[in-house]
């Protein structure tokens, strides 16, 4: 059943080759705050390297953000997303070979010395983690986490501080009477928001949410999911949203890249990834989902390639029921489905080009 | 679940702790006595030497109260050190606290200093490491740790006595005072504080010229095990969610590296450090005998040679307590810092 099913989304793949155009034109909505390009990355890669082999988490990727957008990126584990998120912070281990260009508001991250690049954090681009329990100092108050965070970046004093601090925790609905807590008398939720407190107290352009809402019960999830929404509409955010969670994602994302073996394989606006996904892969996914009326579970064979050693072709070719000799011998190029619709297939590629030709 | 850990919560955490001592305090005691009475050896034979006659070392078995029952002689000494008499010296036959409390505060004195010394180079280079993984000063500073260990002490102690001693002749090579002062009156027992009470001046610089070597060099031994504790806590600690987490909300690096890093590796190190001060109250024999500075240790193996039991036992009676007294301090330390322990 699981061939069944990716057969049919390359049937689906195949409709938005031949209405390419009518995509793009449906696609391209303007945003609020129009279309100011935050972050842009091209060509990044990120290579760990270790005594023994390299690993290829990151490879080759172009994604662009934009004020007032949900950007969300998906995928298996492993497959290089929190890396992703970490790299764009430049936020990774000493001696991690980063290479590529990540431009900030017009300065690129990657050459930016420790200090310059200690400013930009926190106050323009903010990070929010997956597991909120062991992400607050056990032995700081709240306030002092506040106070903290605000000194490093601007001369104030700690009353003042403490007052932005009770500000801030009333925005994400945390009572500002518990600034002088400690977090171990706070539950999982209410630690997620101090987290998503901090990160916003100094109104950043970007926020990046690793994982932010994965540890949270749905109810908490959801409640979260709408604060970052709201955040957003308010204040023209971008927000990088890493999760495996599709549920999230449809929830919040105006748009949506899906990550496989280091490599961003499909990208568009989430009415073109969830509707008319290109990729083998990205059906594979929606597929796995399960419903309120799921009665059979619906899963991809095998698990993702090794990143220390990854296969020279198409990532995902050896888990896939449409795979070519070619797939197994070079990466896919990029295939242009509409302005915001990229991926990366051969047999997207191909199919393309029969268009082309047939024209 | 609302409000800071209130002062009332530690006061009962300090309370509950003092308790718990009390069946600690009184197996020790116990353990003391009856090791000194199965130990080979007689105090009578050994006070008067090997050539006096039995009748002799019978009466005086008999003056010491050695021939009445263990079980009474146990709890003589139970009671009496309840009601915090240690008895009197067999050899001196004067109060055991007597002799004990100038000694005690010798230690006491030598041992802080040391600690002092201890504790600034250790966090200095156990800090100074953390911060530079993997460099050469890292090297260095474990070097250092390994080396300030597996030297001697007493050698490190002789070598010092010659250098600074006799060679440069800046400091004096032994004692706790010169003798052409009289020791500041007794108000702490410690000479620094009592020469501060006094008044004078001369005596300060004095004692403090006595202290310089012998606490220099308890103070550098002890330095590199702090070191490396503090380096071996910190990188662990700078490798934690949190750390990572002010990292990215762009805090000065020097804030992440004291406030989250040290103060969370700080806990574990506390309790060591802490047990180590009980621990040199008595085991600071080689510095002292090395530097011939009158503490309680090198009393301490004067009067077991001797088979003096009260004087034995009042000097365990006292180490005792003071590692009773370490541990609620460390105990309360720690809850200072850490607000997950006070409940």
């Amino acid at each position: 059943m699981n061939v069944e099913a990716v057969k049919i989304e390359a049937v689906k793949a195949e409709a938005v080759k031949a209405g390419a155009r009518n995509v793009e034109a449906a696609t391209v909505e303007p945003s609020e705050f129009g279309k100011e390009t935050v972050l842009s990355a091209r060509n990044l890669s990120t290579y760990y390297r270790t005594k023994r082999r390299v690993v290829k988490a990151c490879e080759a990727v172009n994604l662009d953000l934009y004020r007032g957008e949900v950007y969300s990126l998906v995928g298996e584990s492993a497959c290089g997303k929190s890396t992703l998120g970490a790299t764009l912070m430049n936020l990774v281990p000493d001696g991690t070979e980063v290479t590529g260009e990540i431009v900030f508001r017009g300065r690129n991250v990657l050459t930016l010395s420790k200090e310059e690049l200690r400013r930009l954090r926190g106050t323009e681009i903010a990070l929010i983690f997956q597991d909120p329990m062991t992400r607050l100092d056990p032995l700081m108050t709240i306030e002092k986490h506040f106070v903290e965070a605000l000194q490093s970046h601007e001369p104030i004093s700690r009353r003042e501080a403490a007052l932005r601090g009770a500000r801030a925790l009333d925005a994400v609905g945390v009572p500002p009477s518990r600034l002088r807590d400690y977090p171990h008398q706070f539950s999982g939720g209410m630690r997620q928001r101090i987290m998503i407190a901090l990160a916003l107290v100094f109104e950043p352009v970007l926020l990046v949410s690793d994982e932010a809402t994965t540890s949270l019960d749905v109810v908490v999830q959801a409640q979260i999911l709408h604060l970052m929404r709201s955040l957003k509409d308010r204040y023209g955010l971008a927000i990088l949203n890493i999760t495996h969670d599709l549920g999230v994602v449809a929830e919040i994302s105006d748009k949506v890249g899906v990550m496989y073996g280091g490599h961003v394989v499909e990208q568009g606006t989430a009415l073109e990834v969830f509707h008319r996904p290109a990729h083998p892969y990205t059906g594979g996914l929606l597929n796995s989902v399960v419903h309120m009326g799921t009665t059979q579970l619906s899963w991809i064979d095998g698990m993702p390639p090794d990143l220390g050693s990854p296969p020279p072709g198409c990532p995902y070719a050896d888990r896939c029921d449409l795979e070519s000799a070619e797939c197994h011998r070079s990466f896919p190029p990029e295939s242009r489905l509409s302005a915001t619709h990229r991926v990366h297939c051969h047999r997207v590629a191909a199919g393309l080009a029969q268009g082309r030709d047939a024209q | 679940m609302a409000g800071r850990g209130k002062p009332s919560s530690l006061l009962n955490y300090i309370v509950l702790r003092l308790l718990l001592t009390l069946p600690m305090l009184f197996i020790l005691l116990t353990l003391v006595f009856v090791l000194l009475r199965v130990a080979p050896g007689d105090p009578a034979a050994a006070m008067l030497g090997a050539h006096a006659s039995v009748e002799v070392i019978d009466e005086l078995r008999e003056r010491m109260g050695l021939n009445r029952p263990l079980v009474v002689q146990y709890f003589d000494f139970i009671g009496d050190t309840l009601r915090g008499d240690l008895g009197k010296s067999f050899r001196f036959e004067v109060p055991v606290w007597d002799l004990v409390k100038h000694r005690l505060t010798a230690t006491l004195e030598l041992v802080f200093f040391a600690f002092l010394i201890a504790v600034v180079i250790g966090l200095a280079v156990g800090i100074f490491s953390a911060n530079r993984r993997g460099t050469v000063w890292d090297l260095g500073g474990n070097v250092y740790g390994i080396l300030t260990y597996a030297f001697p002490i007493f050698w490190l102690g002789i070598m010092c006595q010659l250098f600074f001693a006799v060679k440069l002749g800046w400091l004096p090579t032994s004692g706790r005072f010169t003798g052409f002062l009289s020791p500041p009156a007794m108000h702490t027992g410690l000479y620094v504080v009592d020469s501060l009470i006094e008044g004078r001046f001369d005596k300060l610089v004095t004692s403090l010229r006595y202290l310089a070597l012998p606490a220099s060099v308890l103070g550098v031994y002890i330095s590199g095990i702090f070191a490396r504790m503090v380096r071996t806590n910190m990188l662990q600690t700078l490798k934690s969610d949190y750390v990572q987490a002010a990292r990215a909300r762009g805090v000065k690096e020097r804030w992440v590296s004291l406030r989250h890093g040290l103060k969370n590796a700080l806990v574990p190190v506390v309790t060591v450090l802490g047990l180590q001060f009980a621990l040199l109250l008595g085991g600071a024999v080689l510095t002292e005998t090395t530097f011939s500075w009158p503490g309680l240790g090198s009393f301490l193996v004067g009067r077991l040679l001797e088979r003096d039991y009260p004087a034995v036992q009042g000097i365990v009676t006292v180490f005792a307590l003071g590692v009773v007294i370490m541990s609620i301090v460390i105990d309360i330390v720690n809850a200072l810092i850490d607000p997950r322990i006070r409940y």
